[in-house]
């Protein structure tokens, strides 16, 4: 029985995925059924799905005429690949930490440059 | 090298692979025509074990470095040369789960080949809503993240791949009939775990 059932869910697991209608015997049992009708569910949810052809492209230039990928270009990738408001949430972070540094910058130097009037004179 | 590497190409004959890997052992340019064969296909694999596009595409470039830095030291066993990718893509899986701390990850070599460690209760001690993708997961795919490792890749071979049960069988190292038993229990467990969850 068991032989019988585990056939018949592979012949209609096969036949629905080469698009066919698998016939099927009267006598099937409420159990056997079920499992049809849930690999119709898995066949519907289970599709094929495509990488981005700018990542297979890059990952193949990487491949034959790079090194593996550093962690810089990983988390680079990450970020290209966020949505939108991620990317400018990153963006915004880095632009203020660059406005951060340049204003600790600018007034390193102004202490140094006042210093430096100070020894001189 | 114009070719667009999305494009898969056709299904090679196992003469025909065992060529091309011979090829890209001494040759790095070759090795692109192994991963044109195969990169949509482990693409396909890790996406599904995963459920997230960003860590599919990192975890997809990690198993064709690893195939690559390993390749000079690959010995064909009559195996299609899949089975050796799937596997750097499953080892590379289950370290992505554990380094996250997400969920029991069952390396494909502690499964006895006649499944006898894999109860039906086994897969419902699993976590729930192991992955957290950045995607709306359906019912089912939850309850299918929930099946024990062999038995999702099963369904992924067959319905994502679209591989005969003779393939999957010498990717999983069984034989078709143990396969055919394996996809039969499968879908009980499956629907088992659909049914808990529907209560819940």
């Amino acid at each position: 029985m068991n032989d019988r059932i585990q056939e018949l869910l592979i012949a209609y697991t096969d036949a629905l995925l080469a698009g066919e209608s698998p016939e099927l015997p009267d006598d099937l049992g409420e159990d056997a059924e079920a499992l049809l009708a849930l690999i119709r569910q898995i066949q519907a949810e289970l599709r094929p799905v495509e990488p981005s052809p700018a990542f297979v492209r890059a990952l193949q230039h990487e491949l034959l005429h790079g090194s593996e990928p550093s962690l810089w270009r990983r988390t680079w990738w990450k970020i290209a690949r966020r949505p939108s408001k991620a990317q400018i949430a990153v963006g915004g972070g880095l632009t203020i930490g660059a406005g951060v540094t340049l204003w600790v910058l600018r007034q390193a130097y102004g202490m140094w440059q006042e210093h430096r009037a100070g020894s001189a004179a | 090298m114009s070719e667009l590497p999305n494009s898969p190409n056709r299904e090679l004959t196992i003469e025909e692979e065992a060529e091309m890997v011979e090829r890209a052992q001494s040759d790095r340019e070759a090795f692109g025509e192994i991963y044109r064969q195969y990169v949509r296909r482990i693409y396909n694999y890790i996406y599904y074990r995963t459920g997230d596009h960003q860590e599919t595409e990192d975890l997809t470039a990690k198993v064709f470095f690893r195939a690559m830095d390993g390749l000079p030291k690959y010995t064909n066993r009559g195996l299609p040369f899949s089975a050796w990718l799937y596997r750097i893509a499953h080892n590379l899986v289950a370290n992505w789960y554990r380094d996250r701390g997400r969920r029991k990850i069952i390396p494909l070599d502690s499964i006895a080949p006649d499944d006898a460690s894999l109860t039906e209760a086994s897969a419902f001690n699993l976590p729930e809503a192991a992955v957290q993708g950045d995607e709306e997961r359906s019912f089912l795919m939850r309850a299918i993240r929930q099946l024990p490792e062999d038995r999702q890749q099963l369904l992924i071979f067959k319905f994502v791949e679209r591989l005969t049960n003779a393939e999957i069988g010498s990717i999983m190292g069984r034989s078709e009939g143990a396969i055919k038993s394996l996809y039969h229990r499968t879908l009980i467990a499956l629907r088992k775990i659909v049914g808990k969850n529907d209560k819940e």
